[in-house]
């Protein structure tokens, strides 16, 4: 069939690989250095005592410190920045295919400045650092949750409904985030704020990794077996519910996985622009625009670049940049590329 | 009789859209709707698709009520082909055909190679199997409207509903896409298309349905029902029919002249 011949498994299986070796390259990129044969072997070791249930141990010929960065510090912020970049992308490349538009980024229902309002009354509040992960994550899906509420009451047509609710809940959210940084004090929780609408995996640990895999996971999973529905909803309404296709439902659980996912991501990223847009653009360059493979292509992908940024965040200078920072930084301007060489209209 | 109309109204906010509408179409027959902007050409398809529920009346695909249809059910029997426009995403001519398969597919599955090789058949059959992998967004108004009559063969729905099928095309590619939906009906399809061009209802219908404010103002074997007092009244300028002969066959034609109406 001439879809074998057209080479998709043979580039899933680069992007797979490629996916896999910025992963394991990530662990020897940081300020403080282990060398590689030290990583190998602390990872080696700890997956071999994970599956033999402590049967076996390596002989450690690494410092506890050592050990301490590859598997407390490293490991939890490489899996957070794998996820959140394939929860970002995946969920954006949903949403522009919902909204018949390729410009549309995770955040036009509101998603991630629901976070950032919730985030910001948990550090006006003086919560924990979970509760501020919390408090992002429910801020999140509260704000998409009300844009849902009020274009489900209006009498326009869905799709716009949705995003002029988006748009305005999203502004009421970034108001209120306002009002609550002229609230905060100046000394520890102003700088807290701004530093988290930032985006940062600075401070990542094992339990958001953990807090996050769920609701990314729960997100993803659906949408990868809906992949091939998800080709109906780029057309207009009548023609998906001609075909058989229960738009209503379709939608409905589109939205709520992706809003989930990027509710998720946030939570633990803080803000992140730019990852959920110019991912599944390049993801059609390569992978065309039949969801069967663009959503998990953009997923790897958006896992992928987010893993390379985060690196660079890590090394470029002394102190951090912020990683939300560095995503416009390199997100904009291959962002321009595209535009530059009209890569946007693939076709033989 | 393959879908039959009863009694269809249809008021859209108080305003009557459709008023007793009536008409019956059974295999192999090909209805042109006529009628000016605004005559309830769309609505009418709408209600006869399920999207929206007339006030009085009903639509019946085999007997049945299209309402005690599932989505599904009714896609296995009624398919709609919109105008082409230009799709905001550019998918393959294949994938785009493939789409018209999900009906038959369960919710998590994707089509197989079974849906594809069919899709080809379908690609070969109207003559457009070398765009299978073209993008869509690259392909001609024609060769686009083509592709939308190939994704609901494939859908295998038996009624097919088109939207203006030669809105926006040139005269050759107009030709073209008729001269396949011709084909369609002596394969035992029933199609409805509508139409600005009431030379597309002599050419090439065997029935015509005629609308005016929501009323059906004629109704019947176009070379009987479409007069030139009948055209008049529908678009409101001064129409004379005369007949023709090309290829061997004879056809009415209509053309307006200038002047007094009538």
């Amino acid at each position: 069939m001439p879809e074998k011949t057209r080479g998709w498994g043979g580039r899933f299986r680069l992007l797979g690989l490629l996916t896999a070796a910025v992963f394991l390259g990530s662990f020897l990129v940081g300020r403080y250095a282990v060398p590689l044969g030290k990583t190998a072997g602390i990872l080696a070791a700890s997956l071999a005592e994970l599956f033999t249930g402590g049967k076996y141990t390596v002989a450690p010929y690494w410092t506890a410190a050592e050990r301490a960065v590859v598997l407390n510090i490293r490991l939890p912020r490489i899996c957070a920045a794998a996820l959140v970049g394939a929860g970002l992308s995946a969920a954006g490349v949903s949403y522009q295919g919902m909204f018949r538009n390729p410009m549309v980024s995770p955040d036009l229902l509101g998603a991630s400045t629901g976070a950032g309002f919730g985030a910001a009354l948990a550090i006006l509040l003086s919560f924990g650092y979970f509760g501020i992960t919390l408090a992002a994550f429910l801020g999140g899906l509260a704000a998409v949750l009300l844009a849902w509420l009020v274009s489900r009451a209006s009498r326009l047509d869905t799709t716009l409904a949705m995003v002029l609710a988006g748009v305005m809940v999203g502004s009421l959210f970034s108001s209120g985030t306002s009002i609550i940084k002229l609230a905060a004090d100046t000394e520890n929780q102003l700088p807290a704020i701004t530093y988290w609408l930032m985006g940062s995996l600075s401070s990542v640990g094992a339990r958001d990794v953990r807090f996050a895999a769920w609701p990314i996971l729960l997100g993803l999973v659906p949408l990868l077996l809906l992949r091939w529905r998800m080709n109906l909803l780029t057309l207009s309404e009548a023609e998906a519910r001609s075909m058989g296709v229960d738009t209503k439902r379709l939608r409905g659980a589109v939205v709520f996985c992706a809003t989930l996912m990027t509710a998720a991501s946030v939570s633990i990223s803080g803000m992140i622009g730019w990852v959920g847009l110019v991912i599944p653009h390049f993801a059609r360059l390569i992978f065309g625009y039949d969801y069967r493979r663009l959503l998990p292509a953009s997923a790897l992908m958006g896992a992928a670049f987010l893993m390379l940024v985060d690196d660079l965040a890590r090394v470029l200078t002394t102190s951090e940049i912020p990683l939300g920072v560095l995503t416009s930084f390199v997100g904009a301007p291959l962002f321009l590329y595209l535009m530059m060489t009209g890569g946007g209209e693939r076709g033989d | 009789m393959a879908i039959e109309v009863r009694d269809l109204s249809f008021s859209y906010g108080g305003q009557p859209v459709l008023r007793d509408v009536s008409f019956a179409a059974g295999p192999g027959e090909l209805v042109a709707v006529l009628g000016p902007n605004g005559a309830g050409k769309s609505t009418l398809f709408r209600c006869m698709l399920g999207f929206l529920r007339p006030q009085a009346g009903g639509t019946y695909v085999n007997e049945k009520d299209v309402f005690s249809y599932g989505r599904r059910a009714l896609a296995a029997e009624l398919a709609y082909i919109p105008q082409s426009g230009s799709p905001a995403f550019n998918y393959t001519v294949l994938d785009a055909v493939l789409m018209g398969s999900t009906g038959r597919l369960g919710s998590f599955s994707s089509p197989g190679r079974a849906e594809t090789e069919k899709a080809m058949r379908v690609l070969e059959s109207l003559g457009i199997e070398k765009l299978a992998h073209r993008g869509c967004r690259k392909c001609s108004g024609g060769e686009r409207q083509l592709m939308l009559l190939a994704r609901a063969l494939v859908q295998d729905a038996r009624i097919l509903l088109m939207d203006e099928p030669t809105a926006s095309l040139d005269y050759g590619n107009a030709f073209r896409v008729m001269e396949r939906i011709e084909a369609l009906g002596r394969a035992g399809y029933t199609v409805f298309f509508s139409t600005h061009e009431p030379n597309q209802a002599f050419r090439y219908a065997s029935r015509v349905l005629a609308l005016q404010n929501g009323g059906v103002a004629a109704e019947g074997a176009p070379g009987e029902v479409l007069t030139p007092e009948v055209l008049s009244g529908l678009y409101g300028v001064r129409v004379a029919v005369r007949r023709v002969e090309a290829g061997g066959r004879e056809y009415a034609v209509c053309v307006p002249c200038a002047g007094e109406d009538g």
